[in-house]
């Protein structure tokens, strides 16, 4: 298991709030590999961006706190690492990409500082520079020396990109990179990421809600619904033959450019409100195929084929599908 | 689709918003917004207005509920001159054209029930009061929020933004217009709740032979709904025609673009097809480029891009491109 980066196992991750507990993440095991592309999805809610926040241990607390769990990265688990260590392991083995460039960049500070600032050793202007460059930035000593309002959404994010990669890490979590950009800026962001990529062998933990963008960049799938992972395997078996009620109705209602359908199948209902999620399986009350059993008991994340795992009660232990009474 | 009544015919609309610089608010440059835009849109159709960020689209929708007065340009909605009604004809003539919008927490108003926001436009029509609780269940039941008693007095922070959605879409619809403009009315939902509602308004199409003008920057939405596109940049159309052919062979290279950075949710497909990357960012409407407007990210680029400027010009077919490569 030596190419094994991070390692999540049972992780809890609660909001204790004036209105009761909020179970954000509710035993979410999840692994990436070295050099490897992982993709989490899922809707609003679902507790994809607090998994990210977990991992970096930026759970606002109170009145997020993390219940339980083990954060393996390497042979370290972070969640006993004292927060001095940690403040080494942030920005240098593990880094983050947020949606919204502009919340994350200080506003007062020219670009070229802010990167200065996270590199080890002494600042020097031309890494600076060198590190804008690499990132896609036209004119970089320019831009070192203006400040983050001046620069378009898609610069921004080159921006943070440059300062997440600032200590070349070893993990990479994008969180909604490109969601707040346009498409052509999309494009251009999710190549950058990928020319990283494959050029430094950073492993890249991406969080989407847009299946598009997993199809093309992730080598594995972690689906998420209400707090709890779904389903898993990688990216052409989740794609081709998804298991999980969840996924299946996921990908029958997404939008693509490459086919008309005349009626879009849906998934009725909505997200679960996780103060007070539904009894048993979380997805059985939207679930077409739901049994009686799935109201009743919690259905546990079994194996079906190498690498391809499923948290359903259409699945017995021995990969049998069950009947549909 | 030339047999279809034609009821909006938009011709040469222009919008520019003067920037307000120098000592004395002097204004000698503008943002030129919408930039001379011309299309129409036959009944029962679905027509798509797409575009990236800043290229005029909202401005276009704006333009045509005359929530602001353009700078030039003719609009016809239903055989009026709709820029030139005044006063009560007006006030007729936009009961048929309504408008949805992307946010609906801003779009509704947060200290009314539903009872009163979905009475309001009645209300403006001079519906008797006794009749509007059942005018306004039969609202809620249409947008599949049934038993409607169990929403009447509802508050719009209690409903999921799916269901916000359907009050939106129930608001434009109580007057039964002719047409619906819908301002990116799926952007900010989740897929399957995008589904549900695209599903909806093409119900509710069928039901009352409505038109919609759909703008979007989401180019997946358009093929699943629309039947005619038209492609925007920097306050131009540059392309438009039937969805299906310009979605199969799209002429124009920004069209091309925008169909090949839009991701695919198939891994075997997303892998395989080329990508064409545009160059850079969309450039500011204040100064837009001489020549084509896209001249400055077009890998196609020729001298003669950089100095005239290109037409719409038709194609056949309904097709119409304004691109020098195509000429």
């Amino acid at each position: 298991m030596n190419n094994v980066l991070l390692e999540i196992k049972g992780l809890k991750t609660y909001f204790h709030t004036g209105l009761g507990t909020v179970r954000a993440v509710d035993g979410v095991s999840l692994r990436v590999l070295k050099g490897e592309a992982v993709g989490l999805v899922g809707e609003s809610g679902c507790g994809k961006t607090m998994t990210a926040h977990s991992i970096m241990k930026l759970v606002p607390t109170p009145p997020g706190v993390i219940e339980e769990g083990e954060l393996w990265f390497r042979d370290m688990d972070l969640l006993k690492l004292p927060d001095y260590d940690m403040r080494k392991i942030r920005g240098r083995e593990i880094s983050m990409v947020f949606q919204d460039p502009m919340t994350y960049l200080n506003p007062v500070m020219k670009i070229g500082k802010q990167i200065a600032e996270v590199m080890s050793g002494p600042p020097q202007e031309r890494l600076v520079v060198g590190l804008l460059e690499s990132v896609g930035i036209p004119e970089p000593s320019k831009v070192a020396n203006q400040y983050p309002h001046e620069l378009s959404g898609g610069m921004r994010q080159r921006v943070l990109i440059a300062i997440a990669m600032a200590n070349d890490p070893a993990l990479l979590i994008a969180d909604e990179p490109t969601t707040a950009l346009d498409v052509t800026i999309q494009a251009q962001i999710l190549d950058l990421i990928k020319t990283i990529k494959t050029e430094k062998g950073t492993s890249l933990l991406l969080i989407t809600h847009d299946l598009g963008i997993v199809a093309d960049m992730c080598d594995r799938v972690y689906v998420m619904y209400a707090g709890k992972i779904a389903e898993s395997g990688d990216v052409y078996s989740i794609f081709e033959e998804p298991l999980h009620p969840y996924t299946q109705g996921l990908l029958r209602s997404s939008l693509s450019i490459a086919e008309f359908r005349e009626t879009l199948e849906t998934i009725e209902g909505t997200v679960p409100n996780l103060l007070d999620p539904p009894s048993g399986c979380r997805f059985h009350p939207r679930c077409p195929m739901a049994m009686s059993i799935c109201k009743e008991k919690e259905p546990t994340l079994t194996q079906q084929k190498p690498g391809h795992e499923v948290c359903c009660w259409l699945f017995e232990d021995d990969g049998q599908k069950r009947s549909n009474p | 689709m030339d047999k279809k009544e034609v009821i909006l015919e938009v011709s040469n609309l222009k919008k520019h918003f003067p920037l307000r610089e120098g000592f004395f608010s002097r204004s000698s440059r503008s943002v030129r917004a919408v930039d001379g835009i011309s299309f129409s849109l036959a009944q029962k159709e679905t027509m798509a207005l797409v575009g990236e960020s800043g290229c005029g689209k909202s401005t276009t929708a704006k333009l045509l509920l005359r929530l602001i007065e353009p700078t030039s340009g003719t609009i016809r909605f239903l055989g009026q001159d709709f820029l030139s009604l005044k006063g009560n004809d007006l006030l007729s003539l936009r009961k048929e054209l309504q408008i949805i919008f992307q946010d609906t927490l801003a779009s509704l108003n947060p200290r009314k029930t539903l009872r009163e926001i979905l009475s309001q436009p009645f209300r403006n029509d001079g519906v008797p009061t006794v009749s509007l609780t059942g005018k306004v269940s039969e609202l809620l039941d249409l947008v599949g929020l049934s038993p409607p008693a169990v929403y009447l007095n509802r508050y719009p922070h209690e409903l999921s933004g799916g269901q916000r959605q359907r009050i939106g879409i129930a608001r434009a619809l109580a007057l039964r217009p002719k047409l619906i403009v819908a301002d990116e009315a799926v952007s900010a939902l989740d897929v399957s709740v995008k589904a549900q509602i695209l599903n909806l308004m093409k119900r509710l199409q069928r039901q009352f032979d409505l038109s919609y003008l759909f703008i979007t920057h989401d180019l997946a939405v358009v093929r699943s709904l629309a039947d005619q596109v038209a492609v925007m940049y920097l306050g131009l159309i540059v392309e438009s025609g039937p969805v299906r052919q310009i979605f199969s062979n799209p002429l124009h290279p920004y069209t091309q673009a925008l169909l090949s950075a839009t991701p695919v949710p198939n891994p075997r497909l997303a892998r395989q097809r080329k990508r064409m990357l545009l160059k850079g960012d969309v450039p500011s409407p204040i100064d837009p480029p001489k020549g084509c407007r896209f001249h400055t990210r077009c890998p196609f680029v020729m001298s003669r891009c950089r100095e005239e400027e290109p037409e719409l010009k038709e194609k056949g077919d309904g097709l119409a491109v304004a691109c020098f490569l195509h000429e």
